[in-house]
Protein backbone atom coordinates (compact mmCIF):
# COMPACT_ATOMS: atom_id res chain seq x y z
CA UNK A 1 0.00 0.00 0.00
CA UNK A 2 1.97 3.10 -1.15
CA UNK A 3 1.43 6.74 1.69
CA UNK A 4 -1.07 8.47 -0.45
CA UNK A 5 -3.44 5.35 -0.44
CA UNK A 6 -2.77 4.66 2.99
CA UNK A 7 -3.49 8.11 3.78
CA UNK A 8 -7.14 7.55 1.87
CA UNK A 9 -7.56 4.66 3.86
CA UNK A 10 -6.52 5.52 7.10
CA UNK A 11 -9.15 8.43 6.73
CA UNK A 12 -11.78 6.64 5.94
CA UNK A 13 -11.67 4.42 8.27
CA UNK A 14 -11.52 7.27 10.83
CA UNK A 15 -14.66 8.19 9.91
CA UNK A 16 -16.29 4.85 9.46
CA UNK A 17 -14.90 4.44 13.51
CA UNK A 18 -16.86 7.78 14.21
CA UNK A 19 -19.63 7.27 12.46
CA UNK A 20 -19.34 10.03 10.18
CA UNK A 21 -18.78 7.63 6.98
CA UNK A 22 -21.16 7.74 4.29
CA UNK A 23 -23.18 4.31 3.55
CA UNK A 24 -20.95 3.94 0.94
CA UNK A 25 -17.40 4.89 2.33
CA UNK A 26 -18.84 2.68 5.16
CA UNK A 27 -19.48 -0.61 2.82
CA UNK A 28 -15.45 0.26 1.40
CA UNK A 29 -13.81 0.58 4.05
CA UNK A 30 -15.69 -3.09 5.82
CA UNK A 31 -14.91 -5.09 1.85
CA UNK A 32 -11.46 -3.74 2.70
CA UNK A 33 -11.20 -5.16 5.55
CA UNK A 34 -12.48 -8.43 4.87
CA UNK A 35 -9.40 -8.37 1.88
CA UNK A 36 -7.25 -6.12 2.62
CA UNK A 37 -4.83 -7.46 5.68
CA UNK A 38 -3.15 -4.20 5.64
CA UNK A 39 -6.36 -2.01 6.49
CA UNK A 40 -7.66 -4.81 8.86
CA UNK A 41 -4.22 -3.90 10.40
CA UNK A 42 -4.63 0.09 10.17
CA UNK A 43 -8.42 -0.38 11.63
CA UNK A 44 -7.42 -2.52 14.32
CA UNK A 45 -4.88 0.36 14.91
CA UNK A 46 -7.10 3.18 14.64
CA UNK A 47 -9.70 1.58 16.90
CA UNK A 48 -6.70 1.23 19.87
CA UNK A 49 -5.34 4.46 19.50
CA UNK A 50 -9.26 5.98 19.52
CA UNK A 51 -9.81 3.51 22.89
CA UNK A 52 -6.99 4.67 24.40
CA UNK A 53 -7.16 8.28 23.60
CA UNK A 54 -10.95 8.37 24.91
CA UNK A 55 -9.77 6.83 28.55
CA UNK A 56 -7.25 8.93 28.59
CA UNK A 57 -8.26 12.45 27.24
CA UNK A 58 -10.91 13.42 29.93
CA UNK A 59 -8.57 12.05 32.68
CA UNK A 60 -5.64 14.39 31.24
CA UNK A 61 -7.96 17.82 31.02
CA UNK A 62 -9.93 17.09 34.23
CA UNK A 63 -6.07 16.99 36.23
CA UNK A 64 -4.86 20.08 33.90
CA UNK A 65 -7.92 22.24 34.83
CA UNK A 66 -7.53 21.06 38.55
CA UNK A 67 -4.11 22.22 37.99
CA UNK A 68 -4.38 25.49 36.78
CA UNK A 69 -7.14 26.31 39.31
CA UNK A 70 -4.83 25.37 42.24
CA UNK A 71 -1.57 27.53 40.86
CA UNK A 72 -4.43 30.47 39.82
CA UNK A 73 -5.39 30.00 43.29
CA UNK A 74 -1.62 29.92 45.04
CA UNK A 75 -1.37 33.03 42.95
CA UNK A 76 -4.58 34.56 44.39
CA UNK A 77 -3.66 33.85 47.84
CA UNK A 78 0.02 35.20 47.45
CA UNK A 79 -1.25 38.67 45.88
CA UNK A 80 -3.94 38.86 49.04
CA UNK A 81 -0.72 37.73 51.80
CA UNK A 82 1.38 40.32 49.70
CA UNK A 83 -1.23 42.81 50.12
CA UNK A 84 -2.31 42.16 54.06
CA UNK A 85 1.79 42.29 54.55
CA UNK A 86 2.01 45.80 52.44
CA UNK A 87 -1.30 46.96 54.90
CA UNK A 88 -0.13 46.06 57.75
CA UNK A 89 3.48 47.97 57.25
CA UNK A 90 1.64 50.84 55.88
CA UNK A 91 -0.49 50.80 59.76
CA UNK A 92 2.51 50.21 61.35
CA UNK A 93 3.85 53.35 60.24
CA UNK A 94 1.10 55.67 60.79
CA UNK A 95 1.39 53.98 64.74
CA UNK A 96 4.86 55.10 64.43
CA UNK A 97 4.07 58.85 63.25
CA UNK B 1 -27.56 0.48 -0.28
CA UNK B 2 -29.89 3.91 -0.86
CA UNK B 3 -29.48 7.46 0.01
CA UNK B 4 -30.99 7.36 4.01
CA UNK B 5 -32.97 10.54 2.04
CA UNK B 6 -35.23 8.39 -0.37
CA UNK B 7 -36.09 5.90 2.55
CA UNK B 8 -38.93 6.05 5.19
CA UNK B 9 -37.46 6.09 8.91
CA UNK B 10 -38.13 2.07 9.65
CA UNK B 11 -36.45 1.38 6.08
CA UNK B 12 -33.05 3.25 7.20
CA UNK B 13 -33.55 2.29 10.28
CA UNK B 14 -33.51 -1.34 9.25
CA UNK B 15 -30.86 -0.83 6.90
CA UNK B 16 -28.84 0.81 9.44
CA UNK B 17 -28.83 -2.71 11.73
CA UNK B 18 -26.16 -4.80 9.75
CA UNK B 19 -23.40 -1.88 9.38
CA UNK B 20 -24.35 -1.03 13.45
CA UNK B 21 -23.82 -4.75 14.21
CA UNK B 22 -20.77 -5.23 11.92
CA UNK B 23 -19.22 -2.23 13.32
CA UNK B 24 -20.28 -3.33 17.00
CA UNK B 25 -18.45 -6.83 16.31
CA UNK B 26 -15.23 -4.87 15.16
CA UNK B 27 -15.45 -2.67 18.64
CA UNK B 28 -14.75 -6.32 19.98
CA UNK B 29 -17.75 -7.06 21.59
CA UNK B 30 -19.22 -10.75 21.57
CA UNK B 31 -22.18 -11.25 18.84
CA UNK B 32 -24.86 -11.07 21.77
CA UNK B 33 -23.10 -7.84 23.11
CA UNK B 34 -23.17 -6.70 19.99
CA UNK B 35 -26.85 -7.18 19.25
CA UNK B 36 -28.05 -5.77 22.40
CA UNK B 37 -25.79 -2.52 21.65
CA UNK B 38 -27.07 -2.24 18.11
CA UNK B 39 -31.11 -2.66 19.10
CA UNK B 40 -30.75 0.08 21.94
CA UNK B 41 -28.65 2.53 19.93
CA UNK B 42 -31.73 2.27 17.47
CA UNK B 43 -33.90 2.59 19.50
CA UNK B 44 -32.83 5.43 21.03
CA UNK B 45 -32.51 6.80 17.35
CA UNK B 46 -36.17 6.28 17.03
CA UNK B 47 -37.24 7.79 20.05
CA UNK B 48 -34.61 11.32 19.48
CA UNK B 49 -36.21 11.01 15.54
CA UNK B 50 -40.30 10.68 16.55
CA UNK B 51 -39.06 13.15 19.51
CA UNK B 52 -37.33 15.77 17.09
CA UNK B 53 -36.76 14.66 14.30
CA UNK B 54 -34.56 18.19 13.29
CA UNK B 55 -32.62 17.82 16.14
CA UNK B 56 -30.37 15.51 14.48
CA UNK B 57 -28.20 16.55 11.78
CA UNK B 58 -26.27 13.29 10.90
CA UNK B 59 -28.94 10.31 12.14
CA UNK B 60 -26.11 7.82 10.83
CA UNK B 61 -23.60 9.08 12.75
CA UNK B 62 -25.51 9.48 15.32
CA UNK B 63 -26.44 6.08 15.37
CA UNK B 64 -22.58 5.41 15.08
CA UNK B 65 -21.98 7.19 18.16
CA UNK B 66 -24.66 5.63 20.23
CA UNK B 67 -23.04 1.90 19.45
CA UNK B 68 -19.48 3.16 20.20
CA UNK B 69 -20.85 4.55 23.16
CA UNK B 70 -22.63 2.25 24.33
CA UNK B 71 -19.75 -0.45 23.55
CA UNK B 72 -17.39 1.78 25.76
CA UNK B 73 -19.93 1.59 28.37
CA UNK B 74 -19.88 -2.40 28.51
CA UNK B 75 -15.91 -2.68 28.41
CA UNK B 76 -16.39 -0.01 31.38
CA UNK B 77 -18.80 -2.29 33.35
CA UNK B 78 -17.15 -5.14 32.74
CA UNK B 79 -13.65 -3.68 34.07
CA UNK B 80 -15.06 -2.79 36.77
CA UNK B 81 -17.04 -6.22 37.55
CA UNK B 82 -13.76 -7.56 36.30
CA UNK B 83 -15.58 -10.28 34.18
CA UNK B 84 -14.34 -12.48 31.90
CA UNK B 85 -15.86 -13.38 28.92
CA UNK B 86 -15.99 -16.16 26.03
CA UNK B 87 -15.35 -14.44 23.42
CA UNK B 88 -16.87 -16.34 20.05
CA UNK B 89 -16.76 -16.42 16.72
CA UNK B 90 -14.39 -13.13 16.26
CA UNK B 91 -10.89 -13.88 17.74
CA UNK B 92 -10.15 -10.24 17.58
CA UNK B 93 -7.82 -9.10 20.18
CA UNK B 94 -9.46 -7.03 23.32
CA UNK B 95 -8.47 -4.81 25.75
CA UNK B 96 -9.58 -4.23 29.29
CA UNK B 97 -10.37 -0.55 29.70
CA UNK B 98 -8.82 -0.87 33.17
CA UNK B 99 -5.40 -1.87 32.35
CA UNK B 100 -5.14 1.99 31.09
CA UNK B 101 -5.75 2.82 34.85
CA UNK B 102 -2.12 1.86 35.31
CA UNK B 103 -1.00 5.42 37.45
CA UNK B 104 2.35 5.98 35.17
CA UNK B 105 0.69 5.87 32.32
CA UNK B 106 -2.28 8.37 33.81
CA UNK B 107 1.03 10.89 34.56
CA UNK B 108 2.92 10.32 31.35
CA UNK B 109 0.13 10.73 29.56
CA UNK B 110 -1.17 14.08 31.64
CA UNK B 111 2.27 15.78 31.42
CA UNK B 112 2.40 14.96 27.02
CA UNK B 113 -1.01 16.65 27.16
CA UNK B 114 -0.25 19.38 29.36
CA UNK B 115 2.56 19.31 26.77
CA UNK B 116 0.88 20.58 24.07
CA UNK B 117 0.68 24.19 22.81
CA UNK B 118 -3.19 25.46 23.78
CA UNK B 119 -4.61 25.28 20.24
CA UNK B 120 -3.27 22.02 19.91
CA UNK B 121 -5.25 21.19 23.28
CA UNK B 122 -8.50 22.20 21.55
CA UNK B 123 -8.59 20.75 19.27
CA UNK B 124 -7.99 17.32 20.63
CA UNK B 125 -10.53 18.38 23.46
CA UNK B 126 -13.22 18.97 20.90
CA UNK B 127 -12.61 15.90 18.77
CA UNK B 128 -12.33 13.62 21.50
CA UNK B 129 -14.36 15.17 24.32
CA UNK B 130 -17.10 17.36 22.72
CA UNK B 131 -17.95 14.91 19.86
CA UNK B 132 -16.87 17.44 17.37
CA UNK B 133 -16.65 15.50 13.57
CA UNK B 134 -13.51 16.13 11.15
CA UNK B 135 -16.34 18.58 9.35
CA UNK B 136 -16.23 20.85 11.81
CA UNK B 137 -13.02 20.87 12.91
CA UNK B 138 -11.69 21.36 9.06
CA UNK B 139 -14.71 24.48 9.06
CA UNK B 140 -12.90 25.74 12.20
CA UNK B 141 -9.29 25.16 10.92
CA UNK B 142 -10.03 26.81 7.62
CA UNK B 143 -9.20 23.33 5.74
CA UNK B 144 -11.02 20.14 4.17
CA UNK B 145 -11.98 16.99 6.58
CA UNK B 146 -8.70 15.71 5.78
CA UNK B 147 -6.57 17.82 6.51
CA UNK B 148 -8.02 18.09 9.88
CA UNK B 149 -7.43 14.41 10.45
CA UNK B 150 -3.91 14.65 9.22
CA UNK B 151 -3.76 17.47 11.97
CA UNK B 152 -5.38 15.39 14.29
CA UNK B 153 -3.14 12.64 13.75
CA UNK B 154 -0.13 14.62 13.78
CA UNK B 155 -1.00 15.74 17.72
CA UNK B 156 -1.95 12.18 19.04
CA UNK B 157 1.26 10.76 17.61
CA UNK B 158 2.96 14.00 19.49
CA UNK B 159 1.32 12.68 22.71
CA UNK B 160 2.26 9.18 22.29
CA UNK B 161 5.31 9.19 21.56
CA UNK B 162 8.54 8.95 24.28
CA UNK B 163 7.42 8.48 27.85
CA UNK B 164 3.60 7.77 27.07
CA UNK B 165 5.04 4.69 24.87
CA UNK B 166 7.19 3.60 27.28
CA UNK B 167 4.35 3.71 29.81
CA UNK B 168 2.10 2.03 28.03
CA UNK B 169 4.41 -0.52 26.86
CA UNK B 170 4.91 -1.32 30.37
CA UNK B 171 1.20 -1.06 31.13
CA UNK B 172 0.32 -3.47 28.62
CA UNK B 173 2.51 -4.65 26.28
CA UNK B 174 -0.09 -6.11 23.58
CA UNK B 175 -1.93 -3.29 23.87
CA UNK B 176 1.36 -1.31 22.99
CA UNK B 177 2.14 -3.43 20.48
CA UNK B 178 -1.00 -3.45 18.35
CA UNK B 179 -1.06 0.46 18.69
CA UNK B 180 2.71 0.99 17.75
CA UNK B 181 2.73 -1.49 14.97
CA UNK B 182 3.92 -0.17 11.94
Amino acid sequence: MDNSNELEIGFLIELAITGEASEQQFEEVMTRIESEPETAELYRQALAERKLMETQIGDAQESLTRQQQQDAQKIREQELAAEQDRLRRENELNQDM
Amino acid sequence: MESLSELSTQEWISDLEAPLSRYALSLGLSSHDAQDVVQEGLIALTGAMDKNRGSIRNPKAYAFTIVRNNANKHFRDRARRNEVEILEDHPEPREDLDKFDEPLLKETFRQAYAGLSESDRDLIRKYYLEGWTYEQLGEELGCTAQNAWKTVKKIVSQILAGEVKKALSKADPDFAKELFKG
